[in-house]
């Protein structure tokens, strides 16, 4: 071992640098590959389908895949009004079951601003600012929301921040297919996080080090 | 997504900073700053003279030139490209290029845009205005009715960038980025790549310290940390950065001492109120230069005394001329018609602030505003001590600050390994002291003498203008330590104390500032209004004539609406919209009797333009507009003047147009134009 050290050391101008960065890219490859296979697994059996949530039918009770509506009323076929900056749609997670995607097909009467996806992790959970997502327009004009891996009790979606906007929504599409590139995509924050601390592992390894040689000097 | 021009700029600037470090023997962490100095310095000068477009192409010729002459071999030269590569990519080189490289591609997809108020008042706009024009913002029309007086060092940086392509918000924020990233690398200094755990530790510290002196709570809005054309945060840490300069050109073996000058200079030409600044940086660099010379204290005593007197001279030449030169404008402006002189000078003020001190006699102006500066004293004293009131950073209030920045002067102190370096880092701990007790009696003399009455009252914008200072004189305790660092007696516990202190830092950022509000992670939707704005203004631009000039209604707005949209419409002008005594600005117009009353709607009492429908007209016919751009329409205003447009405003109320024909006599018509949703 203490050779093989030794060789890589004599070979690789910064050993201990290259290390880490080497170990945080095959454990980026590694926990991609565990969020795919365990994707694969959810989808055979059954725990991550693909399904669709819908508004609620003026005088007949609520189901488990409709939103709950705040400051948006039905303004005709398919087209819905907000009432104020902030419309809502809520949706309770009825049976825990995965939910990683949610594409929504929209089209608005003017800009509809910003607009995000609350979610929460925890039953009774307040939405809050830590756990949301934003959209992201995809090439057929819808917008895609994705939600990080693991539990999710309630979705809150806040479809624009417009008063007296009209949308006409075909369609809230959650868990379709993702492509296998996907997970391995680390975004810009996880891009930033990956060059950043391989470097202070080296860092912090290089001075434990030579920590160490001195007790063993001192010893 | 235009980007070549930018790269084109940077290989330019690229090949200054080999020939600084190849022909010149300046370190090569040092050379990008001394590099966008020369070029800030440049610009100023060139565009000072009009010869803004002249100097661009001059600036890369050399910048290309200079790059070619720095590689071509020397006859008996035993440098190999390796080696010459090993002196230029130092770790402070290299975090430079990194990080300018990595934003360069990062903003260039994700595009953000301005949204703060001085973004549109000032910063960005002036910015747009020079590039627009190839003319410095000074010297170009705008609807403004005062004269731009601040300075000009970031924003002709932003100009060398996008020299040669179009212009975009997000160069301007590459270029002040650009700018922070070789201050850090000033910092980083002489420290080697063996000691790279050294340079990780302190490339982390620097990178958090804008968050870390600005943010005071958990942010629920965009942080415009690395995303922003303010110009206080680069006035830090440019200010940090010409000090860390020094402590490193000393450091190095023949190394040319007037690059230095360059960077004194920038750092008193970021801001009006920076010229101060640049003279706490030019003590701090005097005193050490004189009291701890490199050999015995007389020899070379006359070099040193001109050394110092350089140091001065550099940013005050630069300050007189710039002063000469904005003093010549303003009285041009004022005989035009516009605003002249409006608030005192930071001299005079400066002067006289020391004459009450001294108990002499100051004039009328002075003594009627004597109770002003008593309250800003108080106010700014109760800032500085307090949690509740003065929490402005990340670790509280200003007495925390400063404990911590002498803390960390005195870890550089304690791992210094010579008693010399010691003695250093004890005379600037001292001098900066001094300097931030100037700054606050500057700041408070501002805010009783420059800034308006409400201004001082609320002691409004105090964390910006203080935290420019705490950046700044952290900065300069951080090139001491890193400097110990580097030949440390305790290399093991400073190091490993330099990386817990860049991990805390982290730490308390990432408390602070979640990523979907970090210039890291930032939503698309984020600059959703701006992009309405500006589609707004590129289809009116679409559907009037160029050199056309636009009369502004925007009912209810507050002023943002007036300054954003006189940035969007550019090279197109937006007018001022208004008369001065009316306050103009293209606010809330409406009939004098329809004007809410000041105790039940304040903001909807200041922002209204009373006029009467003749007046209104006659303003929008003398104003020299052609079209009338309706951006926002309330009752007040159809009920005023509905009757001077020939369709009673029905296109614009449907949403079918947004604009109107100005005409010599008769009812304005409106224009057939495609309105953006």
């Amino acid at each position: 071992m203490r050779k093989i050290i030794d060789a890589w050391k004599r070979r690789v101008p910064a050993p201990l640098p290259v290390f880490c960065y080497a170990v945080c890219l095959v454990g980026w490859l590694l926990a991609s590959c565990f969020g795919l296979g365990r994707d694969l697994i959810l989808e055979a059996t059954g725990k991550l389908e693909p399904f669709t949530l819908g508004f609620p039918v003026e005088d007949q009770p609520a189901t488990d895949t409709q939103f709950t509506l705040v400051d948006i009323v039905n303004n005709g076929q398919s087209t819905w009004r907000t009432l104020s900056d902030d419309p809502q749609m809520h949706w309770q997670n009825p049976d825990g079951r995965a939910v990683r995607t949610l594409r929504m097909e929209a089209a608005f009467s003017k800009s509809p601003r910003e607009m995000c996806l609350y979610y929460t992790t925890r039953p009774g959970e307040d939405f809050s600012q830590e756990k949301r997502v934003f959209a992201a327009q995809q090439d057929d004009g819808s917008y895609l929301y994705t939600l990080p891996a693991g539990n999710i009790t309630a979705l809150r979606l806040d479809p624009c921040s417009a008063r007296d906007l009209d949308m006409t929504v075909t369609g809230i599409f959650l868990n379709e297919p993702a492509g296998v590139l996907s997970y391995f995509a680390p975004g810009w924050y996880g891009a930033f996080q990956m060059i950043l601390w391989p470097a202070v592992a080296a860092s912090a390894l290089k001075l434990a080090g030579r920590f160490w040689q001195k007790i063993r000097h001192k010893q | 997504m235009q980007f070549f021009d930018v790269i084109l700029s940077l290989a330019a600037l690229f090949g200054l900073g080999a020939f600084l470090t190849l022909r010149c023997r300046l370190p090569g962490a040092l050379a990008p700053l001394a590099g966008l100095s020369l070029v800030s310095l440049w610009f100023t000068l060139a565009g000072m003279a009009g010869l803004l477009r002249p100097a661009g192409w001059l600036a890369l010729a050399l910048g290309f030139g200079l790059g070619i002459w720095a590689f071509w071999p020397r006859r008996g030269q035993k440098l190999s490209a390796r080696q010459a590569l090993g002196q230029i990519f130092t770790p402070g080189a290299a975090l430079f290029w990194g990080l300018t490289l990595a934003f360069l591609v990062y903003f260039a997809i994700r595009q953000p845009l301005f949204s703060d108020f001085d973004e549109f008042s000032f910063w960005g706009t002036a910015a747009k205005l020079t590039k627009v024009n190839d003319t410095l913002y000074t010297e170009c029309e705008v609807g403004w009715a005062w004269q731009a007086t601040q300075n000009p060092g970031l924003i002709t940086l932003s100009y060398f960038l996008q020299f040669l392509g179009s212009f975009a918000p997000w160069k301007v924020y590459l270029a002040y980025d650009a700018l922070l990233f070789a201050c850090f690398g000033a910092v980083l200094g002489a420290t080697g790549w063996k000691k790279y755990e050294n340079a990780v530790a302190l490339g982390l510290i620097c990178w958090c310290v804008p968050w870390f002196f600005t943010t005071y709570c958990r942010t629920i809005y965009l942080s415009g940390v690395y995303m922003t054309s303010y110009g206080d945060i680069p006035a830090g840490v440019v200010l940090g950065g010409a000090v860390a300069f020094w402590l490193c050109l000393r450091q190095a073996e023949k190394a040319p001492f007037w690059t230095l000058l360059p960077v004194l200079a920038l750092t008193g030409n970021i801001k009006s109120n920076t010229f101060v600044l640049s003279l706490v940086a030019a003590g701090l660099v005097a005193a050490d230069c004189f009291f701890f010379p490199k050999g015995p204290f007389k020899k070379g005593l006359l070099r040193r005394v001109g050394g110092c007197a350089a140091c001065f001279a550099a940013p005050l030449a630069l300050y007189l001329g710039w002063s000469r030169y904005i003093a010549g404008l303003v009285a041009a402006n004022a005989g035009a018609g516009g605003m002249g002189e409006t608030s005192e000078n930071v001299v005079t003020v400066a002067i006289s602030g020391i004459r009450i001190l001294l108990g002499l006699p100051v004039g009328d102006y002075y003594t009627q505003r004597l109770d002003r500066l008593e309250q800003a004293g108080r106010d700014m004293t109760t800032a500085f001590w307090s949690m509740e009131t003065g929490n402005l950073t990340a670790i509280g209030c200003g007495a925390i600050v400063v404990a911590f920045i002498w803390l960390t002067f005195l870890a550089a102190f304690v791992v210094a390994g010579e008693k010399r370096l010691r003695l250093r880092t004890g005379l600037a701990a001292l001098l900066s002291t001094g300097g931030f007790v100037a700054y606050n009696f500057m700041l408070v003399l501002s805010y009783a003498f420059i800034f308006k009455e409400f201004q001082c009252e609320a002691l409004e914008d105090y964390n910006r203008y203080i935290y420019t200072y705490y950046i700044a004189w952290f900065l300069i305790a951080l090139a001491f330590l890193s400097l110990a660092l580097q030949k440390s007696r305790l290399p093991l516990l400073g190091g490993a104390g330099a990386l817990a202190l860049a991990l805390v830092m982290m730490l308390r950022v990432n408390q602070l500032v979640l990523p979907q509000f970090s210039v890291l992670g930032f939503s698309d939707a984020s600059f959703a209004d701006q992009r309405i704005s500006q589609a707004r203004a590129d289809a009116v631009a679409e559907a009037v004539e160029p050199d056309s000039r636009i009369f502004l209604v925007s009912q209810g707005e507050d002023g943002k609406t007036w300054f954003e949209y006189s940035y969007d419409f550019l090279p197109l002008i937006v007018d001022y919209s208004g008369d001065l005594t009316r306050g103009g600005g293209g606010g809330t117009f409406g009939l004098p009797e329809l004007r809410p009353e000041e105790n039940e709607n304040y903001n909807g009492w200041l922002y209204y333009h009373p006029y009467t429908a003749q007046e209104w007209a006659d303003t929008v016919r003398s104003s020299g507009c052609s079209y009338i751009f309706i951006d926002e329409l309330d009752e007040i205003f159809i009920e005023s003047y509905a009757d001077l447009f020939s369709d009673g405003l029905q296109a614009a109320r449907s949403g079918s147009t947004l604009l109107y024909r100005v005409t010599e006599s008769g009812p304005f018509t409106p224009v057939e134009m495609e309105v953006p949703q």
